[in-house]
């Protein structure tokens, strides 16, 4: 087929890397060189000893030819990773907030610009090793919230979004389907339009012989404490399912007491 | 003096348009990339970006040009020039992976959905040319392969491939309520199953691709 | 539910017993209450078929079969669902949850589909869990675990593993000098 399997879930993590390398980064030119016009943007005269912002693929090349000094950014500093490091174990229900490919840039960079760091670069990924495994234990934990209709995140980062991101497509995808099937049945009797083509003569004529819950109500059930609950700002993002006629749902009760992983202050 | 004037205003306007002619670059370059992204985690597939390409696409041939103008007299230049090609050449490579990769994902779900594409006119329009040609050829040669190897044996009533009734559809139509993960440009609302859901800006959520269609496509949200 | 899709088309092969309501018919071979066992496909069609459709009362129609719930939805089977997720062994099912959605599909089981949910929830947080293991041994309980998903599951297992260890992979590898 045109495009392989593995690439119709997720992207891959070289595919990530290639977004992260079109980031701006200031470099130190070493020599003078002429500028050119390239198909993205121009690139600009270097003057030595002079700071431009070019992006990391192209500083990239420039180093490897050693033409240029890459200047760190300043949150690949030993003293804020510390601090992040601080926030996350202080906030277990929040992911601090870092820079959208911290992992891919400080990867790119510790592998082939180590001179150019202050700080002692042995530390530097010790602490990038401890924050992104606080940061995977904390995602795995919010994750065991997961219903179908959807999942708040803030503060990851392309990586560790990507990471995840098959495994909650596909129980995502899962849930609603088994949601859907029972609400097929409904909806036809009803008279509604539903995407999937079900056979309309099924579910008008099956007998109450055996049936699990007898749909007894209409269409129109609000959840009143739910959705008040949702609305308002210090409340539980994480879903309870919602369908359009509950009985009783378990997950109610759960709601409440839930961890709140992925609450937002 | 007045030459000294026009000279002024020319070099100003021309000034100018460069540089806005290096922000349609950078921009059409991150076009591109979201346009990429998107094809990739939305279901259905999306108008193809018939004008971004073409500009992308001669841009791309001035560069090939000055790879082989370049090229033919490396060994008289200085280093400069090599190092110049060398960027030059990772560029379009870039670029190049960009647009095969776009087209790859465009042409499996194509393939995936050919019989209901064209069927219906408003899918029809978000195919260019080329893959609406590709699009007839593939569907030709996969009903002959059919009919030639089993079709033709069925009886005339079941020889069909586009029913729609019964139990199971015939033609695959792409599933709109596939999760994607999505980030929030500003505060708004969204409609799930009746329910509203509340986003906050730079909030990164998953939901069905269905409920947030309208405000991807104004760019309100991005898809990751 | 798509036309073409192999998994969908063996889960519909599964067989669960009917319980035949014809009447004798001549040379009808099946009799009154006789148990017979059908592909889903067919219990469907035929279950939802009535005997004669020129009879306009719903209360006097009847449908030929009558569907009995096949082992794995009997209450047994869901009570212990409902007390150790974990432990279910779904292996022999291959198609659960598919079948989870054709059964609620064609009796409206909102009960049964709210069970199910919860327990996917569970066994997938745990699969997730068990998928970081960059090794591929896993020991005694989990071993167990493991054996016993069904086709859905094992394939989730299989693509966060895939993802996961993707990613360390790429983690440790360096660059090449060239570009």
């Amino acid at each position: 087929m045109s495009l392989p399997k593995q690439l119709r879930d997720t992207f891959t993590p070289k595919e990530i890397s290639f977004l992260a390398e079109q980031e701006p980064i200031m470099i130190l030119p070493r020599y003078s060189m002429h500028g050119t016009t390239l198909i993205s943007a121009k690139l600009p005269n270097l003057r030595a000893l002079h700071r431009e912002s070019i992006p990391i693929w192209l500083a990239l090349i420039l180093k490897r030819q050693d033409k240029c000094n890459i200047v760190i950014p300043d949150w690949l500093q030993l003293s804020y990773l510390q601090q992040k490091y601080e926030d996350e174990i202080q906030n277990p229900n929040k992911f601090s907030k870092l820079p959208w490919h911290w992992i891919t840039i400080s990867k790119l960079l510790l592998d082939s610009a180590v001179d150019d760091f202050m700080d002692p670069v042995y530390e530097i990924r010790s602490l990038i090793q401890d924050l992104r495994e606080v940061r995977l234990l904390k995602a795995r934990r919010g994750l065991k919230e997961l219903n179908e209709v959807y999942l708040q995140l803030d503060g990851l980062s392309l990586i560790e979004i990507n990471e995840v991101r098959p495994f909650v497509l596909k129980v995502m995808n899962q849930l609603r389907k088994l949601k859907e099937s029972s609400k097929i049945g409904e909806q036809e009797m009803y008279g509604d339009d539903t995407e999937i083509g079900g056979d309309t003569v099924m579910s008008q004529d099956v007998d109450d012989d055996y049936a699990g819950v007898q749909i007894n109500d209409s269409v129109g059930i609000n959840h009143g404490s739910n959705s008040a609950g949702r609305s308002g700002a210090g409340n539980s993002y994480l879903n309870d399912s919602h369908t359009r006629v509950q009985g009783d749902s378990m997950e109610d009760d759960d709601s409440d007491s839930d961890d709140d992983i992925y609450r937002k202050d | 003096m007045d030459f000294n004037d026009i000279l002024k205003d020319f070099e100003t306007t021309s000034r100018s348009r460069l540089r806005s002619d290096d922000t349609l670059r950078t921009e059409d370059l991150q076009a591109l990339t979201q346009a990429w992204i998107q094809e990739r985690t939305i279901p259905e597939v999306l108008p193809y970006e018939e004008d971004l390409l073409e500009r992308i696409l001669e841009r791309m041939r001035k560069q090939i040009e000055f790879i082989e103008l370049n090229s033919i007299e490396l060994q008289k230049h200085e280093r400069e020039i090599k190092l110049l090609l060398v960027i030059v050449e990772s560029e379009l490579d870039r670029v190049q992976f960009l647009i095969r990769s776009y087209v790859r994902t465009r042409l499996m779900k194509i393939d995936q959905f050919s019989v209901y594409i064209r069927s219906n006119e408003q899918e029809l329009k978000k195919l260019s040319d080329n893959e609406t040609v590709y699009m007839e050829r593939h569907l030709d040669l996969l009903m002959e392969l059919y009919n030639r190897q089993f079709l033709k044996n069925l009886p005339e009533s079941l020889q069909a491939l586009d029913e729609g009734g019964g139990l199971v559809n015939m033609v695959e139509k792409p599933d709109l309520h596939k999760p994607v993960f999505v980030k929030c440009g500003e505060n708004g609302m969204v409609m799930i199953e009746g329910e509203e859901v509340e986003l906050e800006k730079e909030g990164i959520y998953v939901m069905r691709y269905s409920a947030v269609k309208e405000l991807v496509k104004m760019g309100s949200m991005i898809v990751l | 539910m798509s036309y073409y899709d192999i998994d969908d088309i063996i889960a519909d092969g599964q067989v669960c017993h009917g319980l035949g309501y014809l009447n004798g018919q001549p040379g009808e071979p099946i009799k009154e209450n006789v148990k017979i066992e059908l592909p889903l496909w067919l219990a469907q069609i035929l279950a939802t078929q009535l005997i004669d459709p020129s009879q306009s009362s719903q209360e006097e129609a009847q449908p030929i079969l009558k569907l009995i719930e096949p082992e794995f939805f009997s209450k047994q089977f869901l009570n212990f669902i409902k007390s150790n997720s974990y432990k279910t062994n779904l292996s022999p099912y291959l198609f659960y949850y598919k079948l989870v959605c054709k059964w609620a599909n064609m009796y409206n089981d909102t009960e049964l589909v709210d069970l199910i949910s919860k327990m996917l929830v569970d066994r997938a947080s745990e699969i997730n869990d068990l998928s970081f293991k960059l090794n591929d041994q896993f020991t005694g309980n989990n071993q167990e675990f493991l054996n016993g998903l069904d086709g859905f599951e094992k394939a989730l297992f299989k693509t966060s593993h895939a993802s996961f260890k993707d990613l360390k992979n790429w983690l440790r590898t360096s660059p090449n000098s060239a570009s």
